[in-house]
């Protein structure tokens, strides 16, 4: 008797190959590796032959269902259109693959080794060197928290774990997971503190016995909000704190190349009749907004609040004189 | 083996280290799904209708065309899901053309913009060309020119690099290059190459790419830093720093510099809360750019 995975590729060849629908007992006495009547039972049959249409759905196959419950390939669906991509974007694309591969704080490393499989072009590319590091503090645990908490997103499952906060607190919580990002060597959830009712952010890192709700796996304990985006939540470093108020920072023409890299999605930008920038930012935090402007600098400077440049100018005198 | 099938041309031979490449598995695990498959096929089952498909000698032998699924299969929703997120991560968010375009190839029902309103795994996009022309520059070992702004830098250098490896540090991507025009191996972050060219001539690498790293420390002189809040001191903001002293409320710290330009910019950065204590180099270019960058303000105050 033939094994699952080849039973798998015996019935996906079927189905690709069959130019009418077919019914679940076309199947039985037509593909390898299903066991006749008189050996299996017929609802142990069917079960089989539930999984293994649930495992071809997972891995592409669009299988459609007609009113006599007889199956067929939706072609167009489950096969690939031509891809046309460039030298460069395919070597893209393999750098991309090879740096993540290997880092444990990219959790769909499997998912990603079957994509590149189905779109890379032959199998004669050369291989290229690339790493990375999206985590620089416990990659495995984050790696392992962004997998558990990807699935609960998809199926809108809350989660439970404890949190550490900066301050040293440990406490219990319960989530309903609306997004992930990663800044700067870390991993963080977005998610409605069930007890607190209030939407908060916190560093995977900082989270230990995290685990779905069993429940009824199938049955979604929340609803995103429609218009949830989680760049929202994505702060600069002067955008921690209580006391908001709006800035507007010049950006000078031989720096705007680099603007898409600094501002990311935060602000609104107005081009100028010298050709510079005016960019519009919520700040929460001044004296990070002015460290801000320096390290990035040249090329930036302060418009508004006016004081903010008064303040700027006694700063940095007081660091000359701390230096001399 | 459904992501193998559509490798396997008729009438070809590929080596079996170049498909497990391909295909992310290894050479052994390919060669047993290359056996069980040669036994898959259609009805009859018979030697017209199976995989005919062999491994000898390390490589994979395709006798004929296959029965059925020649072509590839669309992305799952995890697939599809992965490749968008590791497109992300590459800076090449879903409104870029090769993000586009590759998902709306491969991948039914899924929005690569959905997806964004819930997983970023890069807050940034980066500049597209820079990288591609990056990669390709290492994958066929040719010479780049790169346009580059140091940090600091009033000015752009530019500068011929050999580059042999890209390498992702807390989001952040870099080239390990040999540099043409310092003489000596450089490593580039991505964010500051305002282009980057291919020059169209080749060359033999000068060293192995797997000691690549995004920040080399040996070698670079200390600097000692004084923060006047311990709780101010992060080390993922200084590479390569290691606390000297802790005092009841501030730390020594030790940070290793390549130039002064950098390392003047970030003290100053810190508005007094860091001080450089040595060498005098550091702590002379901290007063001068301080005072640089406080004297355009002296007409506001």
């Amino acid at each position: 008797m033939p094994d699952a995975s080849e039973r798998l590729v015996n019935l996906a060849m079927y189905l690709a190959a069959a130019r009418e629908p077919v019914s679940a007992y076309d199947v039985r006495a037509n593909v390898d590796g299903y066991a006749p009547a008189e050996e299996q039972d017929e609802a142990a049959y069917l079960r089989m032959f539930e999984r293994d249409k649930d495992d071809l759905r997972t891995a592409g196959f669009a299988i459609e269902t007609d009113s006599d419950d007889r199956y067929l390939l939706d072609t167009e669906a489950t096969f690939a259109a031509e891809i046309s991509l460039s030298a460069e974007e395919y070597a893209a694309l393999r750098a991309t693959a090879a740096a993540l591969m290997d880092d444990p704080a990219f959790p769909f490393t499997s998912d990603l080794r079957f994509a590149l499989a189905k779109v890379s072009d032959s199998p004669s590319s050369p291989s290229i060197h690339a790493s990375a590091a999206i985590a620089d503090e416990c990659p495995d645990l984050q790696g392992r928290a962004v997998a558990v908490l990807t699935e609960a997103l998809a199926t809108a499952k809350y989660v439970s774990f404890t949190y550490t906060n900066s301050r040293e607190l440990t406490a219990a919580h319960k989530v309903d997971p609306y997004g992930l990002f990663a800044r700067e060597g870390r991993w963080y959830m977005v998610g409605r503190d069930r007890d607190r009712d209030e939407i908060r952010t916190y560093a995977l890192a900082r989270l230990s016995d995290l685990a779905p709700n069993a429940a009824r796996p199938k049955s979604p304990d929340f609803e995103r909000p429609e218009d949830f985006d989680v760049a929202r939540y994505i702060r600069l470093p002067f955008q921690f704190g209580n006391d908001s108020f709006d800035a507007v920072l010049r950006f000078e023409s031989e720096i705007l190349w680099r603007l898409s890299s600094l501002l990311g999605s935060h602000g609104e930008t107005t081009t100028t009749a010298d050709g510079s920038k005016t960019w519009k930012v919520v700040a929460s935090n001044k004296k990070r907004l002015l460290g801000w402007v320096v390290e990035n600098g040249p090329g930036i400077s302060i418009e508004a609040p006016p004081d903010l440049a008064k303040d700027l100018g006694e700063a940095l005198d007081a660091v000359a004189k701390l230096h001399e | 083996m459904l992501a193998i099938l559509h490798h396997l041309e008729p009438d070809t031979s590929i080596p079996l280290g170049e498909l497990s490449e391909l295909v992310g598995i290894s050479p052994a695990e390919l060669a047993d799904d290359i056996t069980t498959l040669s036994m898959c096929g259609l009805d009859p089952y018979d030697p017209g209708s199976l995989v005919e498909v062999f491994v000898d000698d390390d490589m994979v032998h395709v006798l004929a065309p296959l029965p059925a699924l020649q072509r590839a299969v669309r992305l799952s929703a995890a697939e599809a899901r992965a490749l968008a997120t590791a497109l992300q991560t590459a800076g090449l968010g879903p409104s870029d053309s090769l993000t586009s375009r590759l998902l709306d190839s491969v991948a039914t029902g899924f929005s690569a913009e959905e997806l964004a309103q819930m997983i970023r795994s890069a807050v940034t996009e980066s500049a597209r060309g820079v990288y591609q022309t990056l990669a390709l520059g290492i994958e066929r070992s040719d010479v780049v020119r790169i346009i580059y702004r140091r940090s600091g830098a009033q000015e752009d250098t530019e500068r011929d690099i050999e580059p042999v490896a890209l390498l992702n540090d807390r989001g952040a991507w870099y080239v390990s290059a040999f540099c043409r025009l310092a003489g000596a191996p450089r490593t580039f972050r991505l964010d500051r190459v305002r282009e980057a060219t291919s020059t169209g001539s080749s060359f033999t690498p000068r060293y192995d790419s797997a000691d690549s790293r995004a920040f080399v420390p040996e070698g670079l002189p200390l600097a000692m830093l004084r923060f006047e809040v311990a709780g101010e001191y992060s080390k993922r903001e200084w590479p390569g720093s290691s606390v000297v002293r802790e005092m009841e409320k501030d730390l020594e710290v030790e940070v290793p510099y390549s130039g002064t330009a950098w390392i003047s910019r970030m003290v100053t950065a810190r508005l007094g809360s860091v001080e450089a204590i040595e060498p005098a180099e550091v702590r002379s270019a901290v007063r001068s750019l301080a005072e640089a960058l406080a004297h355009p303000l002296d007409k506001i105050r």
